[in-house]
């Protein structure tokens, strides 16, 4: 592309203004503030663009109020146009085909396609540039040059570009270099240094631990120490209790010593059993000595008497038997005659005698004479018979007396009695019945006689029949006195036999006696002899110092006992000189002491559970391994972060890479011809251009390497203008539009700049160069605008 | 006689790589795995009734612990102390010098062995005397040949033991590198090495090998791991693995899933007796769905949502095809390939990451293996583009 024409409608201080130029090297000269910037503003702005407002971004707006903008006429191969680009904030861009003034339709895509692969970027970085833009050379990179080579070399780059920028900004999103970025793996990156950190400050609390864990050890040793003390004290204290305990047994055995020194001699066992043994054998002689006294005479005694009262009394009895006899058969006559004058009267009643009034009445003659009579018989009758029976005389007196004040009424009646007798049978009778009462009466007496004589003697015999056990029968009184009698020959010839056999054991027993008596009194004299050995005079003495001995002994072995609890060594120490309160003194000061060790043993071991707890917090408390694990996790999440995130700008890098080996290596002919040009405008003096990852070398003739910002201004100034004309020419086949240089040679020497002009008027045969400067003092004029 | 041959339990070590989704309950079992591990290893010891226990370093992840951890490992050697068994430790590279920092004192039956190689000895009570020789780190290199230092065989012994952390290679390498040779020539009956974390066999008889970890501790550390019960039989010490695995890390390939559906019931399908943390790797073809669904992570979460507690997805990823290759346009593919190639060896990570970025990423994307992670992602994003 060659630039023929620049017509200005507005931009900045030019309007209505046109430039024709020529197609090789155009030199466009002019002093400050003639406007050759504007110019080139102006030519860059109609190709790619009119700048926006932004910022302090000058904009050319026209300053006399013509209308902004204008239009080259450009060469593309052998196609003229006309490029007008009209409007600043909405510009309008119009391609007029000048062969046939026909207008292009979409002239920015035409246009566009005309310069690819230029946009305004790589056509400022390659082809247009200016003092100031010289001044970067220490800022650029082979990188960027690569790149920028890249952009225009590479067939269909650009999508693989835009993938790569795509990449690099989603690489960038995720990370920024600066150290305050607040992208999410810079965050990530401060969180786990946050951790690192935890982790690192956990790991610094572990010599504390160690420390802690040790001072426990030293605790437990302590508490160990203190219990050991306890221990020993407590050992002390018991042994001192002990100590005491067996001194006050040492003083019980000591008083019973005493105590028993003064006991008299004691009871021999053999003494004892002795005296034991004679005791019950002398209790049995006298038990059998009382029993043979006490068993003596009654029996023969008794016998003997009995024996003759009943001898006596049977005899007596006998006698009065007999007359008892006599007096039955007198009774019996008497009872017989009795009968025979009962017998003639009716029923046997036999009527009394007829009173002598009676009498007088039935002979007429006084019967009280006769009364009388009778009276006086009975009087002596009674006399003879028993005195008493004298007083019965009066009455028949009375009675003579009072029959005859009856007689005469009483005949009849007394005849009545005598059941029709005739008065002569009944006087004759009368004697007979005068008689009868005597009769009677005697019989009567006899009766009681005889009833007494038996009773007296039944008296008498019942002890005996009752000795006999012989039944009393008062109808057989003979018969039971022969039986008695019998018995008592009997019993008396058994008595008899008795005393006989009593008189032998009688003897027996007295020669028993003796014997027990001899017996007793030989023990007696034994028992004395020992109770003489023990000064005592009776058994009760001796069993009491019996007794006395068993409490002895009991004593003995008590203090037996109480000795063999002391040992030797501490009955020594008794012996000698210690006291009670001596010993409790000791005891007291042992437990003080040990309730003082108690005392520190408590509180080391409260210590020591004050570390152990602490101790035991920080075991519990400890993330370590948490950490650990979350700091692995961080770390293999940051790892797979950053793995895309470096893969992202790899891939950048790959992209650009495969674009650069694609785009036939044209950054080591750039390389090599940057080096020629540089060669060329420092005369020989600089051979080699290096591209580092981050710099840019030059290698002086002398093989000396040299960085950028060591060379001097100029020599900067030329690197980078050999480097500018390189690209452009690398990229010649491609695409080749004009260069723009405003102002590049000011700090070059006369020499220089005279080898630059030269350099560029012969490049300028193939491509078109504007040049913008101050000065131009060589001789071509033809291709001068000067301004 | 008998003992056990345990390394590296790296007590106290996080799981590397988990995300952030794992359920409450895993992330505390998983943050006790190491531990209970090692009690484990402890109870068979006990079980066993073993003459001693043999530790060839590593024994916490860092010099740097807890007093929980150290709380944790003197209980547990305390539990040997109890039944007499003495246990005899090295420190490694993770855990140089760990008792001259903050640390409990160690329990009496506990020898820990200095930085200068010594030899312990001591008389089991069946009455075989047992030399142990070995040495520990001081710092996390030991780059000078320790080999040297240790003595030939001790006529005097029934035995005689290496505890070595360390590995094979020439002088200079910095885990007190070795050679099987150099080891063989000192006649020991036994090397109980440390180090690798991968249960192996340098050599058979005399046994020199490493009993692996106790526990896997990321998902390259897969299948089972514990330590070796060594048995004394006939003059030769045999050893014997025993597991001790808390977590099991497995990879899983899967070759053609049609749905999550299909993978879930493949996966479910699998026999599992501990918790299990699958690393998944679909091969194949894939559909675009498929493609689609593991790049934006649904199909991880869908997996993670439906698989039963004990078993958990720590990633989920496409083997590159070699069908897919790289973009096929303007540009031709000897050039994206050249250029990948380039761009990852002449990367400067500097430029991207600045001095604020922790020091592990770097490093990590500069290893080999971050780098075939970089490729993976870049490959991936350019497809993505491309469609």
């Amino acid at each position: 592309m060659k630039i023929k024409q620049v017509a200005i409608s507005g931009f900045g201080r030019w309007s209505k203004q046109t430039f024709d130029l020529t197609t090789q090297m155009q030199v466009i000269q002019g002093q400050n503030e003639s406007g050759k910037s504007t110019l080139r503003a102006f030519i860059v702005g109609v190709l790619f663009g009119f700048p926006n407002k932004k910022g302090r971004t000058n904009v050319y707006d026209p300053r006399d109020g013509s209308r902004y903008g204008g239009s080259l006429t450009v060469v593309f191969g052998d196609q003229t146009v006309k490029i007008t680009r009209l409007g600043r904030t909405q510009s309008h861009l119009t391609i007029t085909d000048l062969a046939d003034q026909s207008e292009i339709l979409h002239p920015e895509a035409w246009l566009a396609e005309q310069l690819a692969p230029l946009n305004q970027d790589s056509f400022d970085a390659i082809f247009n540039f200016s003092q100031q833009d010289l001044a970067a050379i220490t800022q650029i990179k082979g990188a960027d040059l690569q790149k920028l080579l890249l952009n225009i070399g590479a067939v269909g780059s650009a999508g693989w570009l835009n993938v790569a920028s795509g990449l690099d900004k989603q690489a960038d999103k995720q990370f920024a270099q600066r150290p305050t970025g607040k992208r999410p793996l810079n965050l990530a990156t401060k969180h786990y240094a946050e951790t690192a950190a935890l982790v690192h400050e956990k790991a610094l609390t572990l010599p504390d631990f160690v420390q802690g864990e040790k001072a426990l050890m030293a605790d437990k040793a302590e508490v160990v120490a203190a219990q050991k003390t306890v221990v020993t004290l407590a050992a002390q204290v018991k042994n001192h209790e002990q100590l005491l305990q067996q001194y006050d047994l040492y003083v019980k055995a000591a008083a019973l010593k005493a105590e028993l020194s003064n006991t008299p001699q004691s009871v021999s066992d053999d003494d004892w059993l002795a005296v034991q043994s004679q005791a019950a054998t002398m209790t049995m002689h006298e038990t059998a000595l009382q029993t043979l006294n006490q068993a003596q005479t009654p029996q023969v005694g008794h016998v003997s008497s009995d024996t003759f009262e009943f001898e006596t009394a049977l005899a007596q009895a006998q006698l009065e038997v007999q007359s008892l006899q006599k007096q039955f058969a007198q009774r019996d006559d008497w009872l017989k005659t009795q009968q025979q004058l009962g017998a003639q009267f009716e029923q046997g009643t036999i009527p009394p005698p007829l009173s002598a009034q009676e009498k007088q009445q039935l002979t007429r003659r006084g019967p009280a004479m006769l009364w009388l009579m009778a009276s006086l018989v009975v009087g002596v009758l009674g006399f003879l018979v028993a005195k008493p029976a004298v007083l019965l005389a009066s009455i028949p007196a009375g009675i003579a007396y009072w029959q005859y004040q009856q007689h005469q009424r009483q005949v009849e009646q007394i005849l009545v009695a005598y059941n029709g007798l005739t008065i002569n049978e009944v006087l004759n009778l009368q004697n007979a019945l005068k008689q009868q009462p005597l009769r009677k009466q005697k019989l009567a007496e006899l009766n009681v006689t005889i009833s007494d004589q038996q009773s007296a003697l039944l008296r008498r015999l019942k002890p005996i029949a009752s000795h006999f056990d012989v039944p009393l029968q008062l109808s057989d009184l003979p018969k039971l006195v022969v039986e008695l009698q019998h018995r008592y020959e009997q019993q008396k010839l058994t008595a008899q036999h008795d005393i006989l056999k009593l008189t032998q054991q009688q003897q027996q027993r007295v020669e028993e006696i003796a014997y027990h008596q001899q017996q007793l009194d030989q023990l007696r004299q034994a028992q004395r002899q020992i109770f003489a050995r023990y000064q005592v005079n009776e058994m009760a003495e001796l069993t009491a110092r019996r007794q006395n001995d068993l409490t002895t002994q009991r004593q003995q072995a008590r203090y037996q006992d109480l000795m063999r609890q002391l040992d030797p060594k501490t009955l020594a120490q008794f012996q000698q000189d210690t006291d009670r309160q001596t010993l409790q003194q000791a005891l007291a000061q042992l437990q003080a002491q040990l309730s003082v060790a108690q005392q520190r043993v408590f509180d080391h071991q409260a210590t020591l559970s004050n570390h152990q707890a602490q101790q035991a917090q920080l075991t519990s408390n400890d993330q370590f391994l948490t950490l650990q694990q979350d700091m692995a996790d961080e770390q293999a999440a940051l790892l797979d972060q950053f793995g895309d995130y470096l893969a992202d700008k790899l891939t950048v890098n790959w992209i650009n890479q495969a674009l650069q080996f694609a785009s036939q290596n044209r950054f080591p002919k750039m390389q090599q011809l940057a080096t020629k040009y540089f060669d060329h405008l420092t005369q020989g003096r600089y051979q080699r251009i290096t591209f580092s990852e981050t710099e840019l070398l030059v290698t002086r003739q002398d093989q000396q390497t040299f960085q950028v910002f060591e060379l001097s201004t100029g020599t900067q100034e030329q690197l980078y203008i050999a480097l500018r004309l390189a690209l452009s020419q690398v990229i010649g086949d491609i695409v080749a539009v004009p260069l723009l240089i405003d102002d590049g040679f000011v700090n070059f020497d006369p020499q220089r700049k005279e080898t630059m002009v030269t350099m560029l008027q012969a490049l300028a045969h193939t491509q078109q160069i504007i040049y913008f400067t101050t000065q131009w003092p060589h001789a071509t004029s033809n291709n001068v605008i000067k301004l | 006689m008998k003992f056990i041959h345990a390394a590296d339990s790296h007590l106290g070590n996080p799981f590397r790589g988990l995300d952030r989704d794992i359920p409450t309950s895993l992330k505390q079992f998983v943050q006790t795995s190491t531990l209970q591990a090692f009690e484990k290893m402890i109870t068979g010891a006990l079980t066993a009734k073993v003459d001693f226990v043999l530790i060839a370093g590593d024994l916490y992840s860092a010099t740097e612990n807890s007093p929980k951890v150290q709380v944790f490992v003197h209980q547990q050697f305390e539990r040997l102390q109890t039944a007499n068994i003495p246990v005899f430790l090295s420190f490694g590279n993770h855990d140089f010098e760990a008792d001259q920092h903050a640390h409990l004192p160690w329990p009496e039956n506990v020898h820990v062995f200095s930085q200068n190689v010594t030899t312990q000895e001591l008389t089991v009570p069946s009455g075989e005397r047992v030399a142990i020789t070995g040495f520990s780190y001081q710092t996390p290199r030991q780059v000078q040949a320790v080999i040297a230092d240790f003595p030939t065989r001790h006529a005097g012994v029934d035995y005689q033991i290496g505890l070595y952390h360390g590995a094979v290679g020439k002088d200079g390498d910095p885990y007190a590198p070795f050679t099987i040779q150099g080891l063989l020539a000192k006649h020991y009956d036994y090397w109980a090495l440390g180090h690798i974390h991968v249960r192996q066999t340098l050599h058979e008889q005399p046994f020199i090998g490493y009993s692996g970890n106790l526990q896997g501790l990321n998902r390259k550390e897969t299948g089972d791991k514990g330590y070796y019960l060594v048995t004394a039989d006939q003059g030769r010490l045999q050893p014997v693995f025993q597991s001790t695995t808390a977590i099991l890390w497995e990879e899983v390939v899967i070759a053609d899933p049609v749905t999550e559906v299909d993978l879930i019931a493949r996966l479910t399908a699998l026999p599992v007796q501990t918790p299990v943390f699958y690393t998944i790797k679909l091969t194949g073809q894939l559909t675009k769905e498929v493609k689609a669904r593991c790049l934006n992570g649904v199909m991880l979460a869908q997996i993670r949502a439906a698989l039963p507690e004990n078993q958990w997805v720590v990633k989920l990823t496409m083997a590159p095809s070699a069908a897919e290759g790289l973009p096929a346009d303007q540009v031709d593919q000897k050039f994206w390939q050249a250029a990948l190639d380039h761009v990852l060896t002449n990367v400067d990570m500097t430029a991207y990451l600045s001095t604020q970025v922790p020091h592990f990423i770097r490093d990590y994307y500069l290893s080999a293996e971050g780098k075939q992670a970089l490729r993976e992602k870049m490959q991936q994003r350019l497809l993505a583009r491309k469609e």
